[in-house]
């Protein structure tokens, strides 16, 4: 190329380019201008322009335009909420836009506590969307409106609640008296009504009713006549029951009753506490990544997940051993609320309220420890509310009637203490300290309480006054009696002679009426409280009366039956209700060395001759072949360590 | 214009730091060069042919301006900024929320960091394949290595900073593979992260060595091989062949591959650097004639002053460059994930996408060799190409016998396989299927072509061309398949039905 048509080419380059410079430094600048705009026009200056203009409007004072943010407890440390939310940031609240509305009142101050530690959200962030947590990758989203409470219980949820079925007649009395005409319990702060709604937490004086009386009595306003008042004992320690659940959240608190009602601790652990069922101790916590929606109908979030949990079980894991709650959509919510509220960390333990410290560092109960409370807390899901029994649906096995009297009158208190303290293989959870939790008191206490579900005995005074018929008697311990005990009385492998001549305790009517009563410790001798006095008297008539004189002498004892006919008994006559799964399914599976281990053979002995239809013929077996079964199973395992005693 | 503007240049003002006139003669255009503290790396003249944008593309320069921007974006981030470990975190979510820019200042420095790795890596790829790394300029190719190594290393220490899920797994990855290395692989980790884990030491080492360290160490890298780039004559460009105008015909791209002009080199590599840069040389223009637009000299090059037609050249490539990241940055955020959680390992943990070849080897191969054996032994091969002299004289491939040849070719192909396949956990056909490609497009010079350009084009290639096409192919083909196609437990995903991981 010569040099003359190169420069002439290069001279038209050069020219573009000069024209590209150009364009590109226009481009550039305003590509780079940019950012600094959209920076600038931001969200929440015109939140907070709005602000100004309506101030103006209202003659308040101008506020400067900036971001505002908050301390807060979290480990995000910092909430700009306050940047848009104007009036939770402490600026003089506006109408006009809900933006600028005040607070609601609340027990903490939002400028000092920040925001998202109640509400959830990302508080560093400025624009709505990613505070509100819709960001890709922040996991801690606001807790939507119907589960706002579930902030409260983020620190909160182990506060200490009575029982819940104190709470529920105490809230009926409540409202039943008209309590409500003077009183406000929803926090409407009403100018009219003294507020009730934050009672729990304030603390209130149990002489209320006294006051109360003494008011009336001192006012002339005629609504006193309207007053509720007096109530009894029991009507009092209710309404105290209800008072003391008022801790402002209401949801919340409904929500922590409605699990303690269910007895979802039954199988979840919570704290340590619970059944062998999922630990729910930080439900609050999962990370909706973490979980999959692919059955899950309503919304994809934690919230969603967990309704779609609470309304059916079987469809997120058909292999799941829950039972469906059965609960009303506003109870699914409630407990949803909780269940949101339960993070094991947070936010630092500087920042922890008393009932929190106490729950979590001094080991204190957040749960009634009297007996009924307890066993609804842990045992009604699967034993039923009153200990009836149940099959809940899909469960490997039935949870038996331990509630009624053909299970109580043979199980000694040292038997159902065993019992709750070592759990049954495969069946039910242990709730020792080391497993479930519990504390010997508390399970001394539910074995109490059990103990009242036991039908109650007439008096002894009513059962003498009763007229006398010995042929009824007769009757009764030919039925009752003689299986163990003898067709005369006179003594058997496993029911030692009643009409032996020095028998002390069926010389006597009051003797004979406490062995019934109360059975006999670590014998296989349980309780007889079904019968009515006249029976009774009956029955202590015929006892008496029998003929002593022919029986064996005072050093009876017990035969140990033999284990090979027992082995050989119980193949022909229990396995098909008794044996190893899945046969064992009408009956427990006792052919087990674990179920074996946890039952004495006073129990074994006592139910076999007890439990059973003894309408039918293979069941009704004798004392002799009784023991050898009994040997039989005791050969498959050791006794418990523990026996029964009472 | 010109007039009030030559009057302030005439200033007294002016003329105490610009000791030039007005560049509107070519002696004051070489004086707004070589007296400039900034521009005088610059030739004052350079050859036409240096400087057409199909050349080079620019790599290099778009590379440095890269570098640039990253440096401004960093001093601005470091504003901000703390290396501990829970401000890290908050900090990068001050910069997307509240720090005024904060946002585009942050996204601009990720992507320009993507940018460079990739620019850079474009930059070896053209220059060895413009053959560029020849004697004399080896050393210069040694060092461009090292500038690579060391960018590569800036992106991985940065890309700790912020501190989040991404962030700490993909340097989790990392540093477990460098303590693959037997015997100090242990020590080398350690000094890595100032500890045994991941946590305040490593984060607060590799800020240091982020801020600090490297970018000086690439700034003296940088210096040092523009530097050798001038001592060597400038740009390598294909030999003028004697009294011929440069062959115009073949677009510059292919006409740069190793220009296959056999019999040039014949005065020696020596010989012709000098003579180079005799061209180069720095001799002020002393005429004033303007309309000397285009010089010609001893070696009938033409040539160009610098000023203005290199200077803007530059500052539009510059331009377009920060137009671009500007525009990327304004559209798609840099991630940032959960903050670090060392109790959740996301699956799949996947390092930086540069790494990510090494990631995917890590399939088929024990640590050791994927993290460390072949890593360092493609870094050395690559540092020391330059050094051995196999193919100054360029004979073609298939010259004499090419059927010998070509058994001999496939042959090593099915050998090269084997070796792959050994001690690999199945077959690597990210490495085998592109070497296979490209032992069949090496055959296919061997095929009797009708005279056109393609034939006598494959039939010149070298063996380090074809060697370097099947690395660069391979190490494409396995990032990609690492970046889009790997998802939980590294099973095989299908990015159009699972998304991308």
């Amino acid at each position: 190329m010569m040099a003359k048509d190169a420069g002439r080419a290069t001279s038209r380059a050069l020219g573009r380019l000069r024209v590209a410079f150009a364009l590109l430094s226009i481009t550039l600048l305003g590509v780079l201008a940019i950012a600094p705009a959209t920076s600038h026009f931001s969200e929440w200056r015109a939140a907070q322009q709005r602000y100004v203009n309506l101030a103006q409007r209202a003659k308040l004072e101008p506020i400067g335009v900036r971001v505002r943010q908050a301390p807060s407890p979290t480990p995000d440390n910092v909430d700009r909420c306050g940047s848009c939310h104007l009036g939770a940031a402490g600026v003089a609240p506006v109408d006009g836009d809900p933006l600028f509305a005040a607070h609601p009142s609340i027990p903490h101050d939002p400028a000092r506590f920040g925001c998202t530690i109640c509400h959830g959200g990302q508080g560093r962030a400025v624009t709505g969307r990613a505070a509100h947590g819709g960001e890709a990758n922040w996991e801690e989203p606001l807790f939507p409106r119907p589960y706002r409470e579930a902030g409260c219980g983020v620190c909160h949820s182990r506060v200490r609640l009575p029982d819940p079925e104190l709470v529920a007649s105490g809230r009926a009395l409540f409202a039943a008296r008209g309590c409500g005409g003077c009183h406000d319990v929803d926090g409407h702060d009403l100018p009219t009504k003294r507020d009730l709604s934050k009672v729990g937490l304030r603390g209130f004086s149990r002489q209320w009713q006294d006051h109360h009386v003494r008011a009336a009595g001192e006012s002339t306003d005629d609504r006193w006549a309207a007053s509720p008042l007096p109530l009894g004992d029991e009507e009092h320690a209710a309404v105290d029951a209800y008072l003391q659940s008022l801790v402002g959240a209401p949801q919340l608190v409904a929500g922590k009753l409605l699990v303690a009602r269910l007895g979802c601790r039954g199988c979840h652990r919570i704290d340590g506490v619970g059944g062998d069922g999922p630990d729910l101790s930080d439900i609050g916590g999962r990370r909706a990544s973490e979980l999959d929606f692919s059955r899950v109908r309503g919304e994809h979030s934690l919230a969603g997940w967990l309704r779609e949990l609470l309304t059916d079980p079987s469809r997120l894991d058909p292999r799941s051993r829950m039972p469906a709650p059965g609960l009303a959509p506003a109870e699914i919510d409630q407990v949803i609320t909780y269940l949101l509220s339960l993070r094991t960390d947070p936010i630092s333990s500087a920042f922890w309220p008393p009932d929190r410290v106490r729950g979590m560092v001094l080991g204190e109960r957040d749960f009634p420890t009297e007996g009924r409370p307890l066993f609804q807390a842990f045992c009604s899901a699967c034993h039923g509310a009153r200990g009836e029994g149940r099959a809940p649906a899909g469960a490997v096995a039935f949870a038996p009637a331990i509630g009624g009297d053909a299970f109580l009158a043979i199980a000694s208190d040292g038997f159902l203490r065993e019992t709750v303290r070592r759990g049954r293989p495969e069946h039910m959870p242990a709730w020792g300290a080391s497993n479930g939790g519990l504390h010997p008191e508390e399970i001394d206490a539910i074995a109490a309480y059990l103990r009242t579900l036991q039908h109650a005995l007439p008096s002894f005074a009513e059962v003498s006054a009763s007229a006398l018929d010995l042929a009824r008697g007769r009757e009764v311990f030919q039925q009752t009696c003689t299986p163990c005990h003898g067709e005369r009385g006179e003594g058997t492998a496993i029911g030692p002679p009643l009409a032996a001549a020095d028998n002390p305790v069926t010389a006597r009517d009051d003797a004979i009426y406490g062995t019934l009563a109360r059975g006999v410790d670590d014998t296989a001798m349980g309780s007889f409280r079904t019968f009515d006095a006249p029976t009774l008297r009956a029955l202590i008539g015929a006892v008496t009366t029998l003929d002593r004189n022919h029986g064996p002498r005072k050093d009876w004892r017990p035969r140990a039956g033999d284990p090979g006919r027992g082995r050989e008994l119980f193949g022909r006559h229990c396995v098909t209700c008794h044996g190893a799964r899945p046969e064992g399914r009408k009956a427990p599976a006792i052919e087990d060395p674990r179920f074996v281990a946890t039952a004495p053979d006073s129990f074994l002995t006592a139910s076999i001759v007890r439990r059973h239809d003894r309408s039918r013929e293979e069941l009704r077996r004798s004392p002799d072949e009784v023991a050898d079964v009994v040997a039989y199973l005791r050969s498959l395992g050791p006794a418990p360590a523990s026996a029964g005693d009472r | 214009m010109r007039e009030p503007v030559k009057i302030l240049l005439r200033s007294r003002v002016w003329r105490s730091f610009a000791r030039h006139g007005f560049p509107d003669s070519n002696r004051n255009r070489s004086l707004a060069v070589f007296s400039n503290f900034f521009l005088h790396f610059h030739p004052v003249k350079v050859r036409v042919r240096a400087i057409r944008f199909t050349r080079t593309f620019y790599l290099g320069g778009l590379t440095a301006a890269c570098f640039f921007i990253l440096t401004m974006t960093g001093f601005f981030l470091m504003f901000y900024y703390r290396p501990a470990v829970p401000h890290a975190y908050s900090d990068m979510k001050d910069f997307v929320y509240v720090v005024s820019s904060g946002k585009f200042l942050r996204n601009l420095h990720r992507w320009a960091a993507h940018a460079m790795v990739a620019l850079v890596f474009a930059h070896m790829s053209w220059t060895f394949l413009r053959g560029a790394y020849r004697p004399p300029r080896e050393f210069n190719w040694v060092v461009g290595v090292s500038l690579l190594v060391a960018t590569l290393l800036l992106s991985y220490t940065g890309y700790l900073l912020p501190w989040d899920q991404l962030a700490y797994w993909a340097v989790t990855v990392g540093t477990n593979m460098v303590a693959s290395v037997p015997m100090v692989g242990q020590k080398i980790k350690l000094l890595l992260l100032g500890g045994h884990v991941i946590n305040d030491s490593a984060l607060l080492r590799f800020y240091v060595l982020h801020c600090v360290v490297l970018p000086m160490a690439l700034a003296l890298g940088v210096g040092l091989h523009v530097w050798r780039i001038r001592k060597d004559g400038g740009i390598h460009l294909p030999a003028l062949p004697k009294g011929d105008a440069p062959d115009e015909s073949l677009p510059p791209v292919l006409a740069g591959l190793e220009a296959g002009h056999p019999a040039d080199d014949s005065q020696g590599a020596e010989a012709a650097g000098a003579r180079l840069g005799a061209t180069e040389s720095v001799r002020l223009v002393l005429d004033e004639d303007e309309a000397a637009d285009v010089t010609v000299d001893l070696n009938d090059e033409p040539m160009v002053m610098t000023f203005p037609h290199l200077l803007l050249r530059e500052v539009v490539a510059f331009l377009a460059l920060a137009i671009v990241l500007a525009v990327v940055s304004l559209i798609f955020d840099a991630p940032l994930e959960a903050i670090a959680d060392p109790s959740r390992t996301p699956n799949p943990a996947k390092a930086p996408w540069y790494f990510l070849g090494l990631q995917e080897l890590l399939r088929y191969y024990p640590p050791v060799v994927a993290g460390v054996l072949l890593p360092a032994l493609s870094i050395t091969a690559l540092a020391v190409i330059p050094y051995f002299r196999v193919n100054v004289e360029r004979p073609p491939l298939w010259g004499a016998a090419p059927l010998r040849r070509l058994a001999l070719l496939w042959l090593a192909i099915a050998a090269i396989s084997a070796l792959f396949r050994l001690g690999a956990s199945g077959m690597v056909w990210s490495i085998v299927i592109p070497l296979w490609l490209v032992g069949a497009t090496m055959s296919a010079g061997a095929l009797p072509w009708r005279e056109g350009k393609v034939g006598p084009w494959l039939r010149t290639r070298s063996l380090p061309f074809w060697i370097f096409t099947w690395f660069l192919a391979s190490a494409i083909t396995l990032t990609v398949i690492g970046a889009l196609f790997r998802g939980p437990s590294w099973h095989l995903t299908v990015p159009w039905h699972d998304g991308i991981y």
